[in-house]
């Protein structure tokens, strides 16, 4: 159940990332989706991935959010390389716009991974009472 | 030592200082000022990255409010540019990374190399001697990775700054106010998950008579704030404060030189101002752990406060 809510929560995104595209237009929408896409793809692989971990062992996960972490700096990076020195790339995706539509997908899946978690603290409240 | 160092996790960790240290020394911008001293105390500003052209290689965002965009004299660049604190703050979580990928399974079997040993000593120490005793096994062991995180993050980005061509990332008063609005969002978040989302605010003014009741929850909800605001300004001012007293130091022996008229002023007086340096150092390294721990125990206590409605 917390892992629907997250994917969804990050499938809410996309249309807001659609919104936010369109409003600035240009290479500059275009980059922005870019990298909106981009981050929510590698957080929804993350997200599988964490929980398929933690279905096969403790420990694991970490070695899942390590390599999600990775793969998010390498995008990152990647990403921005290829859009400012690929002329024919930088023509339709603002490398800038990338950068900051990344970083903001990012947290925006942050908050959706672990937003659903807090429910797990309610039994809590009700045990202690 | 050598079984820390020479594991091959040791040597990734080393050359992740080492790469973020070259990095920052041979991008960052040198500062140029007049007076040796404010020449000395501009180590302590973040240094713009710069680019092939020698330009500040960041990205042009003029409809980010000006708090984003500002440079370290205060004024509106509207571009967010890449300093050295943010290579030094991506060291300090690959370290982290890279040290703890052999904790869980140390952890599960009792098989590891020392480097895993160690963290997890660290991690333990945090979990039964931080955490647990102030929270609760409960509530605690769903805080217990943001503690852990926080914890080292801040540590090693401490101690990164004692390294030489380094940068300390916590000596800005930017990055330890996002580390405490960070544990601001735990308070909030986790009160209100714990308790829910209205008994929280209900909860935070205790039983008084009505008419007061407004100005104390205004009083609390101040509170509230000051706790992060406090967290902020301690972290920064402890690791500023030593910083600015090695190079004050350092100065000494310039401005000595300077005043002086010759070289023998300069000579006579750094031996003392060397010496004072070590110490202020040595006593920095303690620094740089305790302020970690603080940060940290402090965060506990505040997240605890706020999912205990007892408290």
């Amino acid at each position: 159940m917390t892992s629907r809510s997250s994917y969804l929560l990050l499938a809410a995104g996309l249309p807001v990332a659609g919104l936010v595209a369109w409003q600035l237009g240009g290479t500059r929408g275009a980059g922005a989706l870019l990298g909106m896409l981009a981050a929510t793809f590698v957080a929804a692989l993350g997200l599988a991935w964490g929980e398929r971990s933690r279905r096969r062992g403790p420990g694991r996960p970490l070695a899942g959010f390590v390599f999600t972490f990775l793969a998010k700096l390498g995008l990152l990076g990647a990403g921005a390389l290829c859009l400012r020195y690929v002329p024919a790339a930088g023509e339709i995706f603002d490398w800038s716009a990338y950068l900051l539509g990344f970083a903001a997908a990012v947290l925006w899946a942050m908050l959706a991974s672990s937003l659903p978690h807090l429910r797990s603290l309610r039994p809590a409240r009700s045990s202690a009472q | 030592m050598t079984r820390y160092i020479f594991s091959p996790r040791g040597l990734v960790m080393l050359a992740i200082v080492v790469a973020a240290c070259a990095v920052a020394t041979l991008f960052a911008a040198h500062h140029h000022e007049n007076d040796v001293f404010q020449q000395l105390f501009a180590h302590l500003k973040p240094a713009a990255m710069l680019g092939g052209d020698d330009q500040p290689i960041g990205i042009h965002a003029g409809w980010l409010p000006s708090l984003f965009t500002m440079d370290s004299a205060g004024h509106d660049t509207d571009t967010l540019v890449l300093t050295n604190l943010q290579v030094f703050q991506l060291a300090a979580v690959l370290f982290v990374l890279v040290g703890f990928s052999g904790v869980p399974n140390y952890l599960r079997t009792g098989k590891g190399d020392a480097i895993s040993k160690m963290f997890a000593g660290f991690v333990l120490f945090i979990r039964d001697e931080m955490v647990f005793p102030v929270m609760g096994k409960e509530h605690g062991a769903h805080f217990l990775p943001y503690f852990l995180c926080v914890f080292f993050f801040v540590m090693f980005q401490n101690v990164f700054g004692l390294l030489p061509h380094s940068a300390t990332a916590t000596a800005s008063i930017a990055v330890t106010a996002a580390l405490a609005g960070m544990t601001l969002a735990a308070m909030i978040g986790g009160g209100m998950a714990v308790q829910g989302p209205i008994a929280f605010w209900k909860h935070l003014v205790p039983h008084v008579p009505l008419p007061l009741w407004p100005l104390l929850f205004v009083i609390e909800v101040i509170g509230l704030l000051v706790k992060p605001f406090a967290l902020t300004i301690r972290l920064f001012a402890n690791m500023t404060a030593g910083h600015l007293i090695v190079l004050s130091c350092m100065g000494l022996i310039m401005f000595f030189a300077d005043s002086g008229a010759n070289a023998v002023a300069g000579f006579g007086s750094a031996p003392l101002a060397v010496g004072f340096c070590v110490f202020i150092m040595i006593i920095e390294t303690f620094v740089a752990v305790l302020q970690a721990y603080i940060f940290t125990q402090l965060s506990i206590i505040f997240v605890g406060a706020s999912v205990h409605p007892e408290h």
